[in-house]
Order: C-alpha cells, then structure tokens, then sequence
C-alpha cells in the first residue's frame, strides 16, 4: 500500500526524542516518515532504521556534502523531491521532530483538520512557541506531557512566532519547501492557514511566516518544543542546528525561544493514545532496545557537558531565576535584549518582574 | 478556552456585600477570581483569593482624584499594567457576572456608548497588545495632554506646562486614564474592532441604574443571551441604597434576587453611611428626626442570615496514563459550575452522614467474580463488554439470552468453548408471569457457576462498570472500600451529540457526554446496579439489588457501600429501593457507565427489538429524548482504551470469534439499511438526525418514572436556574419549548430570540407587549368596533388594546395598534401565522415594538383569505381618510408571502411609506395568472374591486424593497409583475419560498428591518451580507439542483465537492454519484 500522508524531516542527533513524535504522527494519521540524517552518533539512526524494518520510515543519509549543498535541509529536501514516496503521498508536511501538529477540531486527526479547512490544497500552521516549563532536567517522557507553558496566541516577537509549516498536496507544487512549498503547479490554489482561512495571495508567492493580520489557531497549531529542558538544551547547543551549522546557539536563542507566558495543554489529553503507540512501537524489534540506548547517550552527554566549564555556565544561566522571570514576561522585554541575552536586561525591571504572582 | 482568571482591586478597608456579591458571581460561574488590595481585606467572598496589589503595583505614587477623592485614577493605571503583567482579565468591582465568560478570544472590553465610548470596568487584553502597550505608556506621565482634546484645549495645557504649571491628572476631567484613554487608543491601533456590543457588559446604562433596585422583572427582560456582565454603577448607586432604602437592596429587585442567589449576607458587610463633605450620616438623620418626633424611626429591615456554605471536598479522581514509572493524571470529567457544585455538596453531606466500613471481622475472598446478565441481539456489542469487564477483573460471565437472530448466542457459545462464558436460554415464555429478566435471575441462583462465584455483578450489556481508585479494577475497589459484601454503582446516562452512523469501535470510547451526576431539583433519582458477595445475609438477586435478608438478625452482617465507598442507609438494607438517593448516591470510587443510545443507527435497531425486560414499551423519539443527557463531559473512560484493546485484540486471534464479530457487524450494518429503507425509521432517524432536541436534563418526568410517557414539558433544574436572571432564563425555557416542539434544526442551529420567522415552522415569540406610552396626537380611530365572533386567539391583544393603542375585529380579520414611537409598522400575517392555534400577536411583534422601537399596526388574519374581506378594505380607508397615517415620521409596510401582498396591496392607503415585501404574490387571480394553484382555495376569493392588484399599487410608495428567490417560477411570476423606478429586487437564489427563513438565518432580516424603518435602505450591503448563504444546505442543495435541471452538469458537480468539502452529507453523496454516472454516460 502506498503511504497517503508523509512527514519529510532532518535529523541530528535527536535519539531519545524520535519515537514519541512518530508515535504521536502515527496517531493523528500520519502513516510515513522520510528522514534524512546526519552525522548522528546518539543512536537516533539506529531507532530510525529499527522502524524502517517496520515499514514506518525511510531514513537516508543526508545527501548535502556530496551535492556541495551548504544547508543540509536545502540538499534533503531537493533530495525528497524526486522520491515517489513524496509524489505519490496525498498530503505532505515537511517538519521537524520538536515540532507536534495539535489540531483542535472533530477527533484531533488529519482527515479531521482537512475536512475543516475545505479541503484546501495546502495548510500552513503556524508555531506556537513551546518554552521549558521551567524544567531543568532531562527525564525520558513524553515531551507534550512535561511542556505545557508557551508564548501567548498573539506574539509578535520574536519574530519566529509568527513561523509556519505547511501540510499540502504535492500534486499541487513542484518543490518542497522547509516552510511551504514552491512552485504552484496549477494557477488556482486553496491555501489556508491554521483557521481555515485564505493565506494572502503574496504568501502563494513567498514567505516564511505570518503576522498580525494571517495569524490563526483555530483548527490546528503547530506546538514547537524548541528548547526542551534546560540539560538537553545543551546537547542541542553541542550538536549545532541542522540547517544554520555556522550560527552560535547561546542563551540569546534560549531567550527568544524559551516563553513560558501561557498554559495550553490541549495535547496533554492526548497522552493515553500517544503512550499506547509508544507502546506499540517499542514491541516492533529492536526499538525498545535502541530508545533506551539513546536515552542513556543522551543522560552520559548531559553529564558530561554539566562537567565542562564553559556549557555548566551556559546551564547555570538559562536555568537561574532571572531566565525564569523573563520567560514569563517576554512581552515586557525591549527588542534590543533579544541579541544582547539575559545578562543585558536592566535588573531593575528584572526584581520589579520576580515579584509578580503567578495567577493564570 | 479555559475561563479566564478575573482580577480586581479594592482600595479601603472590607467589603460591602455589593463588591461581594459581584466578586462572588464571577467564582460562582467557575471564574478562578481574585482581589488584589493594599492593605488587606477581613470579608473577601468564598472563592475569591487576596493578593498583594504592591507586587503588580506598587503604592508608592498613589493617585487619588483631587475633586472627589476617588482612587480611580489610580485604579486605571493600575489595571493596564496588571493585564501586561499577568493572564488575567480585570473586572471592577462593581461588574455582576451573569453566565460564564466562555469568550474565544483575549480580546474581552465592551462598548459603554455604540461606536463612541468603551468602558474599562471591564478590560482584558492579549499582553501583547498595541494597545496595552500604549495605555502603560501614557499612564507613565502625570501631566497628559489628551491627544483626543480639541486644539484650543491641548494648547491651553500646554501653555500651562510651558510656563512650569502643568495640570496633575487628578486634576483633569474624570476619566482621562480611563475610557477616553483606552477608546481613544484602542480605535488608533484598530483593535477596537475586538469591541463586544453594549449589552455585553452594559446592558444597564447610568442613566437607567436605578431600575436595578425596582422590584419586579424590570431589568430580567433585557438579560439575553449577548449579557455576560452588568455594570453596576456602585459609586452612585451604593449611596441611593444607604438614603433611600434603607441600607438594604430589596429583596425582589434584580439585583436583591443577586445578592441572594450568591449567597451574599447583607447585614455582615453593610454599605458604610458616607455622606459627601459636610453633609450628615443617615444616622445622624435619623438621630434628628428622631429627636424632634419620638418613635418616628424605621424599624430595621432584618434579612435572614444565609446558612454557612459547606467546605468544597477534593476534586473527583483524575483519570490516568503511564508511561515507565510515571503516571500522568489527566482531568477527563469535565462538568459545569452548578452542578459540579451540588455534587460536591451532595459528598460533603454525605461524607458527614455516613462512615466508611469498620475493618470486616473475617477476611473474605474475593477471587471469583461473576458476571450476569440477559440478552437479546446484542452481537455487536458482546465483545467490548466482555473484554472491558475481564480486564478489570470479572472472572466468568453467566449470559441468559432469548429470540436471539443475529450471532450472539454464536459469539457467546464460542466465549463459552474458551471458558470465559455460561450461556443458557432464557426459560421466559410468553405465558411467564414475570419478566424475561427476572426469569433469568431465578434461574442463575441454581447453577454451579453462580454457587461457586465469591461475587455476582447483575449488570447489563450497555451497563460498564469504571472505577476510580488504583488501577481501575474491581480489587482496587474492594480495597479502597475496606473490603464490603455489597456495592451499588450509581448510573450516570451517556447521550448522544452528532454520533449518527454505526461504527465497529469501542463504545466507551466513542461516547464521552453525559449526565450531570446529581441534580438536588427537580431531582433525578439515578438508578443503580449491585454486586453481591456470596457471604452477604441474601436470599435473592434482584436487577439492581439483592432482596430478601435471610434474617432480620443478620442485618449487621451487611457490609453495603455505595459508590463513594460509604455505607449505604440502614434503611435500604431492608426495604427494596434501587434508586439512588440523596444517601445513597456516590461516585468518587466507582461510576455504572450507561450506553443507552449508542448511535443514531444503532437506535433503530434498538427500538426494532424491543427491550428484553419492557417488551411492549414504544422506543421512539420520546425514549431518546429521555435520555439523551449530553450537558457534562466525562472521558475518563478514555484512558482505559489502551488495555481494553489489548483484552480485544487477544480475545480476536481465535478466528472463529473474530469471524462471528465481523459477521454480526456486517449483520448490523444490514439491518440499519434496512430499516432506513423504511419510511417510518427512515422518518424516526431524520427527526434523530436534523433536529436539535432539548436535553434530557430539561425534561420533566425523565427515563422511568411514572408518567415518562406522557408529553415532556421543559424546566430548568434548580442549580443552573438559581444562576441565571429571570430574562435569561425566560429565554432559555422559550428555546427549549422551541426545541420540544421540534422547530430547532441541527444546522440551523438555535434561532435568537425575537426574530421573526416565516413559513418555516418557527413561531414568533408571543409576550406582553411592553407599556411605553408616547403622546400621539389627533387622529385617534374611533372606538373599538366588533363585528363577528370574538377570536379567541387574540385575547391577549384584545385586552393590551384595553390599556392604549386600539383593535378593530371583524370576521376574518383584526387591526391591532400598538403605541411605541414615531415610526410605524405595518405588519401583516401569512399563511403559516394565521394557523397558528396559540396567542397571537402581529408578525415580528416583540422585535418590532421592543427592539426597534416602533409602532406596531398588525393586521391580522383568522384564516388565508389574503385580506381580501371588505373589512380591511374599510379599515385602510378609515384610517387613510382620518390623516391617521400623518402622526408618523416613518411608515413600513412589512409582510412575507400573504403578508408580503398585503404589504404590497396596502401600502397605497399610506402614499411615501416604504414596502419590505418577501417573496409576495400580488394577484391570485388566475385569469391573470393562472400558473399558480399553490393556494387552491384561493381561486374562489374576489380579486376584484379597491386593493385588489399589489401590482397596480405601488407607485405611491417611497422605496419597495421585494426580497425573493430569482430561481423559483412561481415566486417569479409575481416579482415580474411590479414595474417602477421605487423597486429594489433583493435576490435569495436557490431558497425558493423560503426566503424568510434564510434571511433570519444568515442574521439579514433583522439589520435590514431596522434600515428600512428609518427609511434608509442600502442594496450593496445586503449583497455582502448573504455571501454567508454559500454555507446554508438549502442553498447549496438548491445550486446543485438548478444547476442539473439547466444541464450545467459540471456545475452541479462542483458544488457538490465544494458542498461534501463543509460537511458529509448523504443526499449530496448520492446526488454527486448520480451526476457522474451521467457524465460517463455522456462522454
């Protein structure tokens, strides 16, 4: 049978993290994953190719040193384009794997969201920033269970909140995109965003993002747990982001991501069925064994960085009271501090935040 | 969203019981609430909590107005920064909530005055907000030169400030942090346009405060369903209270009925006696006068003390999910304020009343437990239940069944082969004296597997038991009960919400709405179902209970618990009661889960059967109705989905088994289509389907008691209704009896109150017309004048003609006027109203006298005679002839079908009135038009003679507005006929004569009505409006099928797709298929 909906990602090094958002796609009515990797040595191949075994993933090599690609995602993404895996697919989603669609309408599932939107031919569903809950510490659970704060509906900075992916028909374009796809491949197209609505005609053209007029939640949202705790935080700063290898990962990207401003735990009611296909999946062979594997890689990492000065500082930085107050007021932090981190912000303002309650 | 958290400041010392009572409405709605102060406060309400202002705000610049000493101006400042800081909407203190603020949006502020003026006694924001941002802003300087002030003002300011005098902001007009800051930069960043209208938070304007105190329903009747809050305008109105009444609100004005439904003590926090500068207390007042006259004072008004509420228990058990070690508690039992409420109360009484169980003296065992029950065509469903029940700890199943046709006693035999089931033939016969369920039970007490059982559940195959406690199973249960030999599970009934087809899925977890699980009254006594253990002192198994005590002596061996785990009365030991009461009921350890409904298909097979204990009982509508309780959401069944199908999936590798479930679900799939075919389950099904039916909660005499199959009527139980005001309430009951009355459509969804609707079933609202008199000068008609029979049907209006305006009766038809204001309308009936059989009252009545403010002539009809009685024709001359038409400044004549004729026909009678005809007809002659017999009666009318063509009349009209469908013949025929520079087409394609209805559905009918009563009608605005059309079936039904009759084939395939894309729709899938049949066929 051929796959109808097919999630395209790249991954590096992101072991303890891939089986529950293959478990929680799965459930929604995701039914492949195209995963390109790179230079991974936390046991994230070997849980991909234990599902490969499966019938769940293809996991391929990510083909950008021998294309001369600079950006890894670019090369994977060309790379998918020519896959009949992709070409065949109904509906395809390119994402990554801190990234958990949450749709909000009929049983939670895809052919829920797409019945919504009217059957449109592509959906752009827009982040929702996901910030640590505080959490300093890595614990092998279900992300959507220990992350539950995030930035408000309305966020306009950092910028990235505004950020989209797109689910859409590959019949309907001729390439893939991170964000959307390019290239129309016909001259009408149904292009909506997370409410269902039209996306501007200009947004058919380009575009990465919305702003305060396109912003919409009402069907789905795209859940992005960007930082995770504060000690895999440090794993993901060792190991450098995928598509920006040369960009520092300091505590400024910590500040611009981690916002705890608001609770939503619309995916928390989840859980029951994400566990049980976790469940499922640790009984194909060889899973189990490789998630526990990659757990305790990722455990022996943070160990070892929490030993090293220089990533102890970082740790001990993002995870202070300071942090913790900010993330909670991102909306009362001036523009400048995004790049200038937390030590910038005057600490007057700081002291007068700390003493805020907490009330909803 | 969840409610939002609602936040305040107090300034000086405690409360009065206004501040409480207002506070205390928003926790009672389910609002976590709080109340920041600076120096504390003794007396906040139950389930309000106190902060410290100092942490959001500190006092060190604290501004107090210079003139009245108010602490507003700080107040202001104060709650822009509070909702930059926090998620939290800020209320003042002197906003009554009225129903929950369920807004999907962050965006919660409201008009105070339409379009110029918002108030900020209620403002919430995202805190991201432009707005917000630039509020926080302008608060930072003292000395603010309003942008909004006129040039001269701004520069008087601003010479002020240049010459080293600037203005404090205490010292400006009220107000200038306030609303005049938050409209102003709210309509400068746009987000104005997140404005609620007034009625949201300001249904009672300053002007008319005062009627808050007045007795009576005064300020009930404008409470709908738009009013989430009240401002209460306490600063004025507090002072009224202390001079003028007292000190107390009284008790039967609205807001006494407040003060009293929160539970709120009026003489524990009194309004304190502050008399502006210089003038005296009340006190010392009284003090004078009593001086001067002895014994002259008012005797104290004493009000009863309200009794202690009782302390709130722990929430109910969280369902649960696992994952390694960790167990994750998710909240699957979601139920509304009130009655989550008087559950709570109801534990927390019984929790004093009724222990738990002593340690039992021996221990017993608890190892085998049997399951028993009785069956007829269950197939289907067998496999679920038995997997859920073995799952949490059921040992062996003892299964009667009669009549059976359709794999269960296949399914049971082979559950039996594998050792899990006993199945025998029910030994009922039609000559029995009992019941099939009965027969079954004495039988079960002779055989081994029930001889040999520790335990024996009686429940049945829609009945699940959840328990609560551990891990869900019946051993949990037992330890957590300390160890009983009886236990009762109280029902709590799942309903139905749009689960229309059969599905082979679990039905636990497609079923998640249900029942509130008590309702104090009109109360609803649960049922409940037993467990026996073998050493309990009973005779006999019943249904729900075991009977006979073996011994009265034996009693104290009775170790019986209810659902929470607590002892059950003494006095059920004995007697036979199966009901839960008020004692009895319990569900904190343990919850009987009833399916009764299933799917909408699955219902009919149900009824097709019969039930096995009430073999003669009709299950039709009236039975679903019943009980179809949907208002509470309880999934925590969901959470045992994961075990459930692991017992299936092992129970499904016998193929035989699996083989015999696949054919019963192909068996049922059958039948339902089957039964569809039918005209009279296929009708069942639809009414099921497309009718939206009160709940069962609001239904008298509900599922089994006495007089459950007489007509329902509707009421509102008592916790929701001690919350809502007597308008909303009002409502509510009205569209609820619209419901029963089956003129609510699913898709249509509920109609506001007020509208007018046409031939389309729904009635107008009928009520008293509102007494507001206006002084309308000369040319009053003369005295009433009856001719003919009087109708009984318009007695209401007879006697509201008593008191002012006038009503004329002749044989067929009535004139009735009702004074209001300066602008008149005219409105006739139509076919659908003239039959009506209750109360009448002019078409649009109650939105035309009330809403719109204008006068009302109806000329109504007895019968569908099309006014064509020499009677109106008299009528419309006396009062054109009278100048009677001339006190008005605005005429409209308003009618649809009949009645858009005898607008059209009679609107010569007032030359420069204006016409809103829908879909009239304009001659039923049929030596004019001879096409149309819709009405065949009507050929025998006179067509002839005054009044008689609507196409010959119009010409003295200002404006005719014709609203109908372009597509319908019959409609067509007539439209066509009206010629004139003074007509305006207004087009409802593919509605046919049904234009009325959709108009008042897509929300049209009432902004046009009240544009044309003041004569200023707007074509292009109307064509914006009914792009929403797109989305009404009959819309999208009637495209589809003008598009095929005209052969536009691939249009009709089109909209089909476009259609299928909103919704499924079966006739539109059949239709869809049927069109690309004929494509095929073509090509």
């Amino acid at each position: 049978m051929t796959a109808q909906n097919v999630i395209v990602t790249c991954m590096k090094n992101e072991g303890p993290f891939v089986l529950e958002w293959i478990a929680h796609h799965l459930d929604i009515g995701f039914d492949h994953f195209v995963v390109y990797t790179n230079d991974c040595d936390d046991g994230t191949e070997e849980i991909l190719d234990a599902l490969m075994a499966a019938g769940y993933v293809t996991r391929l090599d990510n083909p950008f040193r021998e294309t001369g690609e600079a950006k890894p995602q670019r090369a994977a993404l060309k790379h998918a384009s020519t896959l009949d895996v992709v070409r065949d697919a109904q509906w395809v989603l390119v994402s990554d794997v801190d990234e958990f669609v949450n749709i909000h309408v009929g049983e939670g599932r895809l052919r829920d969201l797409i019945d919504a939107a009217g059957q449109p031919d592509a959906i752009s569903m827009q982040w929702r920033l996901f910030g640590s809950s505080d959490l300093e510490d890595f614990e092998d659970l279900p992300i959507i269970s220990r992350h539950t704060l995030c930035a408000p509906r309305l966020c306009p900075r950092p910028i990235q909140a505004w950020g989209v992916k797109t689910l859409f028909r590959p019949a309907a374009f001729k390439e893939l995109g991170v964000h959307r796809p390019l290239a129309p491949a016909q001259s009408k197209l149904k292009w909506t965003n997370g409410s269902g609505k039209a996306v501007s005609k200009k947004f058919h053209e380009s575009g990465w993002r919305f702003g305060v007029g396109g912003y919409g939640y009402d069907l789905v949202t795209l859940n992005h747990y960007s930082t995770r705790n504060a000690a895999s935080y440090l794993v993901k700063k060792d190991r450098g982001r995928v598509n920006h290898v040369n960009r520092e990962q300091g505590d400024s990207y910590w500040l611009r991501m981690n916002i705890n401003m608001e609770h939503d735990a619309s995916l928390y009611g989840r859980l029951p069925q994400i566990i049980n296909r976790i469940g499922e999946l640790r009984s194909l062979p060889g899973v189990a064994a490789c998630h526990d594997d990659a757990v305790r890689l990722h455990v022996d990492k943070i160990k070892a960085l929490k030993a090293r000065d220089d990533t102890k500082a970082l740790f001990d930085e993002i995870t202070s009271e300071r942090a913790k107050t900010v993330s909670r007021h991102i909306n009362m932090i001036p523009r400048e501090h995004f790049d200038s981190g937390l030590l910038g912000i005057p600490s007057d303002l700081v002291s007068m935040l700390e003493k805020v309650p907490h009330i909803g | 969203m969840p409610l939002p958290t609602i936040a305040s400041l107090w300034i000086g010392g405690d409360l009065s019981y206004l501040e409480q009572v207002c506070l205390k409405s928003f926790a009672d709605h389910g609002h976590r609430t709080i109340l920041y102060t600076y120096e504390g406060v003794s007396n906040a309400p139950e389930g309000v909590e106190v902060m410290d202002a100092n942490l959001v705000f500190p006092s060190t610049n604290f501004v107090r107005h210079k003139e009245s000493g108010s602490p507003a101006v700080h107040a202001d400042a104060f709650r822009y920064r509070m909702i930059q800081l926090q998620n939290a909407v800020w209320v003042d203190t002197d906003v009554l909530c009225v129903r929950p603020w369920d807004f999907d949006t962050q965006y919660i502020f409201g008009w105070e005055k339409k379009n110029s003026l918002v108030c900020n006694a209620v403002f919430g924001l995202p805190r991201f907000s432009e707005t917000l941002t630039r509020l926080n802003k302008f608060c930072l300087n003292e000395y603010p030169i309003p942008p909004w002030l006129g040039e001269k003002e701004q520069d008087e300011l601003r010479a002020l400030a240049d010459s080293g005098n600037p203005v404090h902001v205490s010292e400006l007009k009220w107000g200038v942090w306030g609303p005049s800051a938050v409209t102003w930069f709210l309509k400068e960043t746009g987000e104005i346009e997140h404005a609620q209208p007034v009625e949201a938070f300001y249904p009672v304007s300053y002007k008319f405060r005062r009627e808050l105190l007045m007795a009576g329903p005064v300020v009930d009747k404008i409470i709908t369903d738009g009013v989430y809050g009240i401002h209460l305008w306490n600063r004025r109105l507090s002072r009224r209270i202390v001079t003028n009444e007292g000190g107390i609100v009284p008790p039967a004005s609205f807001l006494g009925r407040a003060i009293s439904r929160h539970e709120i003590d009026m003489e524990l926090a009194p309004i304190p006696d502050k008399p502006p500068p210089g003038y005296p207390t009340q006190k010392e007042i009284a003090a004078r006068k009593a001086a001067k006259k002895a014994g002259a004072s008012k005797p104290p008004v004493s009000v009863p003390p309200a009794p202690a509420p009782a302390p709130a228990p722990a929430s109910v058990d969280p369902a649960t999910a696992t994952y390694g070690n960790t167990t994750f508690h998710i909240d699957r039992l979601k139920q509304s304020a009130p009655y989550q409420r008087a559950i709570e109360d109801m534990e927390s009484r019984t929790e004093t009343l009724f222990e738990r169980l002593p340690d039992p003296p021996t221990p017993i065992s608890n190892e085998k437990i049997l399951v028993l029950t009785s069956m007829k065509n269950e197939a289907p469903f067998i496999l679920e239940w038995i997997a859920y029940h073995k799952m949490i700890g059921a040992t062996h199943f003892l299964v009667y069944t009669n009549d059976c046709t359709d794999n269960t006693n296949e399914i049971l035999d082979r559950l039996a082969e594998m050792g899990l089931v006993t199945r025998l033939d029910n030994p009922w016969t039609p000559s029995s004296n009992n019941a099939p369920q009965h027969a079954a039970l004495e039988d079960a007490m002779q055989q081994p597997v029930f001889k040999d059982a520790d335990w024996v559940l009686t429940i049945d195959v829609d009945e699940f038991v959840n328990i609560h406690v551990g891990d869900g199973c019946f051993a949990d249960l037992f330890a957590a009960s300390n160890y009983p030999n009886v236990i009762s599970f109280t029902w709590k009934f799942f309903g139905n919400i749009d689960v229309n087809a059969y599905e082979d899925r679990p039905i636990s977890e497609q079923f998640t709405a249900c029942a509130p699980e008590f309702i104090p009254k009109p109360r609803l006594g649960w049922g409940f179902k037993s467990m026996v253990h073998k050493s309990a002192p009973y005779t006999k198994i019943g249904v729900h209970r075991p009977l006979k005590i073996s011994d009265e002596d034996k009693v104290d061996e009775v170790r019986w618990v209810n659902g929470s785990g607590r002892k059950m009365p003494d006095l059920l030991l004995t007697n036979n009661g199966w009901r839960s009461t008020k004692r009895s009921l319990g569900y904190q350890m343990a919850t009987l889960n009833h399916y009764v409904l299933r799917s909408a298909d699955s219902f009919l097979v149900k009824r097709d059967r019969g039930r096995v204990n009430h073999t003669e009982q009709d299950q039709g509508l009236a039975y679903w109705m019943r009980r179809n309780y949907t208002s509470e959401t309880d999934a925590r069944m969901l959470g045992r989905q994961q075990g459930l199908r692991k017992e299936l999936d092992a129970l499904m590798a016998d193929s035989v088994l699996s083989d015999l479930h696949s054919e019963a679900v192909r068996w049922h799939h059958a039948r339902i289509d089957a039964l569809k075919a039918s005209p009279e389950y296929k009708a069942l099904y639809d009414q099921l389907t497309e009718k939206q039916w009160p709940d069962a909660i609001y239904l008298t005499k509900p599922e089994g008691e006495a007089g459950e199959k007489d007509a329902p009527d509707v009421v509102i139980p008592e916790p929701e209704l001690d919350l809502l005001p007597t308008a909303a309430a009002e409502a509510k009951i009205d569209r609820l009896t619209r419901m029963l009355a089956g003129q609510v459509r699913r898709d249509e969804g509920i109609t506001p109150q007020g509208d007018v609707i046409g031939e389309s079933g729904v009635t107008t609202t009928s009520s008293v017309p509102q007494v507001k008199r206006i002084d309308i000068g000369g040319g009053e008609p003369q005295a009433p004048s009856w001719n003919g029979e009087p109708e009984p049907r318009f007695s209401e209006m007879r006697d509201a003609a008593r008191q002012q305006g006038f009503f004329w009766e002749g044989e067929a038809n009535a004139f009735y006027f009702e004074p209001v204001g300066k602008r008149l309308v005219v409105t006739f009936d139509n076919v659908h109203t003239a039959r009506l059989q209750e109360q009448r009252w002019p078409w649009g009545h109650g939105q035309i006298s009330r809403q719109l403010e204008c006068s009302v002539l109806g000329i109504m009809s007895k019968d569908r005679s099309w006014f064509r009685d020499p009677f109106v024709h008299d009528g419309f001359d006396r009062l054109q002839e009278s100048g009677w038409f001339d006190q008005f400044d605005q005429v409209l004549f308003y009618g649809a079908s009949m009645g858009g004729y005898g607008a059209l026909t009679f609107s010569r009678a007032c030359p420069g009135a204006n016409v809103l005809a829908i879909e009239p007809q304009t001659t039923l002659d049929r030596s004019i038009l001879p096409d149309d017999d819709r009405w065949p009666w009507t050929k025998k009318l006179d067509w002839s003679g005054r009044y008689a063509d609507a196409a010959e009349g119009t010409a003295s009209a200002r404006q005719i507005v014709v609203v109908s469908d372009p597509y319908f013949d019959m409609d067509r025929a007539h439209v066509e006929r009206l010629s004139g520079d003074n007509i305006h087409h207004l087009r409802v394609p593919f509605f046919g004569h049904k234009s009325a209805p959709a108009l008042v559905t897509l929300g049209n009918l009432k902004p046009l009505l009240s544009q044309m009563t003041h004569g200023t009608f707007d074509a292009s605005q109307y064509y914006q409006l009914l792009r929403g059309r797109h989305d009404l079936a009959r819309f999208q039904h009637g495209l589809i099928t003008i598009a095929r009759e005209r052969g536009h084939l691939k249009l009709a395939l089109k909209a089909c797709e476009a259609t299928l894309g909103k919704r499924s729709a079966r006739n539109i899938r059949l239709i869809k298929e049927d069109i690309q049949a004929e494509l095929a066929a073509k090509s």
